[in-house]
């Protein structure tokens, strides 16, 4: 293959958008993918609508996708991964490898859109993910709700009666290293509250947050409407440790009620827990193959647009569905104005 | 008499081998079928160009195709071109598979169901009509409106790109709500130096046409053709026609006086701003007295917005670091979400700034001119009894509730926008793109549509050049007509369409013949007047359609008889 292409790193939403956007302006674009299927990890997600939309964006991924796969000019490459890249004057010789094909292009730009990977709760000890079947990451849930399609307990596949959602795990977290705010996990977290009561007015949640960031427009309305609802309790508190009755089968958490000034201990049958954003495993390797820095929070900073390397996406730091799309088009712009110097 | 093609997807995934022979004998008892094939692999390019040529050869000048979900089909059709040498809007798919096949538990209700699906579609397929596409030629011209930061980052990201972008801002200066800042949060240097350097860049840009104490005073026409009239101070006014129009009119804060609020020691965010910047003592004075308390107040208003905390924390950090101030911090959430806010909070508190979180509003109260704020700090670990804390401090930063400008409301009506609940513009529809208005062509850009923080304004000014440039670079933007269409004979002018068209793609307009139905002795100026839909403005959603009462309106994608016979009322 001897034609230059810009080579998008990644199939997410982000790199998708990226793509369509070059597309447009009949740029050659290949797309690489290391899963089977784009989307990345937006495509997992549920819809999560109650009464009415609340705006998760989860639908506009499917679309997405359906629309890079109805056009001519993007490759798309899925199973494949990056294995060398050199820099030379016209831009960068690639290697890639899908399966035990390899195959080697020159690219004009490269944008990378490696997106982010949810914390791997596990590290937290104290709240058992990984050893108490109903301590599950809200990305289980996500998936439960939209691949089976209804709510149950991972230990006996019954509808648990009381659901704790506990906020911040991974993010706002000096002791792990992520001293940063994700920004996603409190809407998030109350949309799935949101739809899970909807289709269950019988379950209550409970919501364990330090401060409820905000999430665009329309978010004012909708946490209203949350705080209206008498089956979802508010709690600023973080709790300390999840304890696990084997007779009951329940979950023991305690946490420092602020209301009444002390530690209290209370029973849920599930807990949610709302897992933070790191950058995805994956994107170590670019670091070096393309001389990449990383911010204080551990994402990618931008380099300098001469390199002809460009960042797309949440993997430049915390970004919903929403404001990746935005964040790949402005990114798009950038690699338009690159190429157009070059030519 | 139109000369139907039928294909059948005999793929075992689309129709089951198990019924392949029965629907085969359905469609050969089909009467006036001129053509039918069966293929194993429809979506693939090859087969297509295959079957456009049998199909060529065979007359055929409409084509139904028995199978699955549309969706398959119209995934590879979008790719690799439609079967026929046809318009793509002369075929349609019978969905057998879901419709019928699957749908029904017993084998003959699942044929008859399959029968009639095939003869609706035929119907439907002999009912329809070519469409047509047309092309409108832009011109590589924007009007933005606004001069603020985002007006500001879109025309030179435009200007960049070679559009021509005039830059309407109704002040004397550009720059807007920026222009009130005077750190970044998040990097070193002067935002005023900043926003300077990029005011003579639009300024030193040929590309870029500034009209400064300028205000939109009309605005008619649609994507592509949009005629501005703008009035300036002294009274002049242009006449602009631009391609696409970006609102990024900003927001603005509303400052609450009563009670408190207008005791001469409780200020702005941005009059401490501006404070900060321009002490040059060991110590800020206000009021001619040294300052060395201070107390933020945050959510009073706008709970949902990041941008006050933000700057609460930033003022904060430089009052304990540069001025030895002790600054407290009272809010109800602390609005952190925003890349390096946390490792700001962070340091703020090793600094000694306080924060308390409060659910009740706090208490104010005027002690020796100073004035004492009780709280309830709901996080700490007490009983509650003691969660009071009172705070004596020489001055109290209070957020401004934000709200729309001004002139919003005036402009929304000049340019038919949408206004969401809280007054400011709202976008068409979230789940598209935030940045696109209801209306093609104009597109909402930065705090007008909900205020935010000046690093996410940049990253949306750049998206909405994009879109913007995805729209002109082309320099023609090409349709189909799958668009309403009003019979100018049967319109009786009443208004109801252009009131409720989503997109306002519907205008009256004059005809130039007379209207033979005037009453006599009106005068030769009785025109015919009728409503008119612009088809590169339209949508084609069918609202006006429905609403019409004298059913002057018509979409040529879905006729009414294509509707009845998708409804089975022409068996």
């Amino acid at each position: 293959m001897e034609k230059k292409d810009t080579l998008i790193i990644g199939g997410g939403i982000s790199g998708i958008t990226v793509a369509l956007e070059l597309a447009q302006f009949g740029i050659p674009v290949t797309l690489i993918e290391k899963e089977t299927f784009l989307g990345g990890l937006s495509a997992s997600f549920c819809c999560k609508a109650s009464e009415s939309c609340n705006k998760c964006f989860a639908c506009v991924v499917d679309k997405r996708v359906t629309e890079i796969h109805q056009h001519q000019d993007i490759s798309i490459l899925t199973q494949t991964h990056l294995i060398g890249a050199k820099k030379n004057s016209g831009g960068y010789h690639i290697n890639l490898k899908k399966g035990k094909e390899r195959i080697d292009l020159k690219a004009s730009a490269i944008v990378i859109a490696t997106g982010i990977d949810p914390y791997d709760a596990s590290q937290k000890v104290e709240y058992g993910y990984g050893r108490f079947k109903n301590v599950i990451t809200a990305k289980d849930l996500d998936e439960m709700l939209r691949y089976q399609g209804k709510l149950f307990r991972p230990s006996d596949g019954k509808l648990p009666k009381t659901v704790a959602f506990f906020q911040c795990v991974g993010s706002r977290d000096e002791s792990i290293g992520n001293l940063y705010c994700s920004q996603v996990c409190c809407a998030y977290a109350l949309r799935l509250i949101k739809a899970i009561r909807h289709q269950h007015p019988e379950v209550k949640a409970t919501f364990l947050y330090m401060d409820i960031q905000p999430a665009g427009a329309s978010f004012h309305e909708f946490l209203s409407s949350c705080r209206e609802d008498k089956g979802i309790q508010f709690i600023r508190s973080l709790p300390s440790k999840v304890y696990h009755s084997p007779i009951f089968d329940t979950l023991r958490v305690r946490f420092i009620d602020p209301q009444r000034g002390e530690v209290v201990e209370e029973y849920f049958d599930l807990i949610v827990l709302s897992v933070g954003m790191v950058l995805s495993k994956d994107a170590k390797p670019l670091i070096q193959l393309f001389g990449l820095s990383l911010t204080e929070d551990g994402f990618y900073a931008s380099p300098s647009p001469q390199t002809g390397v460009f960042i797309a996406g949440a993997c430049s730091g915390p970004k919903d569905i929403d404001r990746s799309i935005l964040h790949a088009k402005s990114t798009a712009f950038y690699v338009q104005q690159y190429l157009k110097e070059r030519d | 008499m139109a000369q139907i093609g039928i294909i059948i997807d005999a793929l075992e995934g689309s129709i089951p081998f198990s019924f392949r022979e029965k629907i085969i004998a359905i469609v050969q008892g089909i009467p006036n079928i001129t053509f039918y094939s069966e293929e194993e692999n429809l979506t693939s390019p090859d087969t297509l160009k295959r079957i456009s040529k049998s199909l060529e050869a065979a007359g055929v000048d409409r084509v139904v195709i028995i199978g699955g979900s549309p969706k398959i089909y119209e995934t590879s059709f979008h790719k690799f071109g439609y079967p026929l040498p046809l318009n793509p809007y002369l075929f349609v798919v019978a969905n057998v598979r879901e419709q019928a096949l699957w749908a029904m538990l017993k084998e003959d209700e699942a044929l008859e169901k399959a029968r009639k699906t095939i003869y609706k579609a035929i119907r439907i397929v002999s009912s329809s009509k070519p469409i047509e596409t047309q092309s409108l030629s832009l011109k590589p011209e924007v009007l933005i409106i606004g001069g603020g930061i985002a007006g500001i980052a879109i025309a030179l990201a435009l200007a960049e790109s070679g559009i021509h972008a005039v830059l309407l801002e109704k002040g004397k200066t550009l720059g807007g709500k920026a222009l009130e800042l005077r750190k970044f949060y998040n990097r070193h240097g002067e935002v005023q130096k900043w926003i300077k350097e990029r005011i003579s860049e639009v300024y030193q840009n040929p590309n870029i046409t500034v009209m400064t104490q300028s205000e939109l005073k009309y605005l008619d026409g649609h994507l592509g053709r949009f005629q501005a009239k703008i009035r300036a101070s002294d009274g002049t006014e242009t006449i602009l026609s631009s391609s696409a129009i970006v609102v990024a009119t900003g927001y603005s804060g509303l400052r609450e006086t009563r009670g408190i609020y207008g005791y001469k020691r409780v200020i702005t965010f941005s009059e401490m701003e501006k404070l900060l910047s321009e002490t040059e003592d060991p110590f800020p004075l206000w009021d001619g007295k040294k300052v060395e308390t201070v107390t933020f107040l945050l959510d009073g208003f706008n709970e949902d917005i990041k941008v006050d905390s933000i700057n609460a924390v930033k003022q904060s950090l430089l009052l304990q670091d540069n001025f030895q101030c002790q600054a407290t911090i009272l809010c109800k959430d602390l609005k952190i979400s925003a890349d390096g806010m946390e490792r700001l909070y962070r340091k703020a508190r090793e600094r000694g700034v306080l924060f308390f979180k409060y659910e009740e509003p706090p208490r104010f109260s005027i002690v020796n001119s100073h004035i004492q704020v009780d709280v309830k700090d709901t996080s700490a670990i007490q009983r509650e009894e003691q969660w009071s804390v009172s705070i004596l401090s020489d001055l109290i930063v209070v957020s401004e509730a934000f709200i729309p400008n001004p002139e919003t409301e005036n402009l929304c009506r000049l340019l038919k926008l949408h206004l969401g609940s809280r007054g400011f513009f709202m976008e068409d529809n979230p789940q598209l793109l935030r940045i696109r208005s209801n209306r093609r062509g104009i597109f909402i850009a930065g705090g007008c549509r909900f205020p935010q923080e000046l690093s996410e304004t940049l990253i949306e000014a750049r998206a909405v050049a994009q879109e913007v440039m995805t729209l002109l670079a082309r320099g023609i933007y090409t349709y189909d007509l799958s668009v309403a269409e009003v019979d100018p004979e049967k319109c009786a002018l009443c208004y109801t369409c252009p009131r409720l068209c989503p997109h306002s793609a519907i205008t009256v307009e004059k005809y130039g013949e007379r209207n033979i139905y005037a009453p006599p002795g009106g005068g030769g100026e009785t025109l015919w007047q009728a409503a008119k839909v612009d088809p590169a403005a339209c949508f084609g959603c069918g609202i006006c359609v429905a609403e019409c009462p004298a059913k002057a309106i018509s979409l040529h994608h879905e006729s009414d008889e294509q509707v009845y016979a998708q409804m089975g009322l022409m068996e």
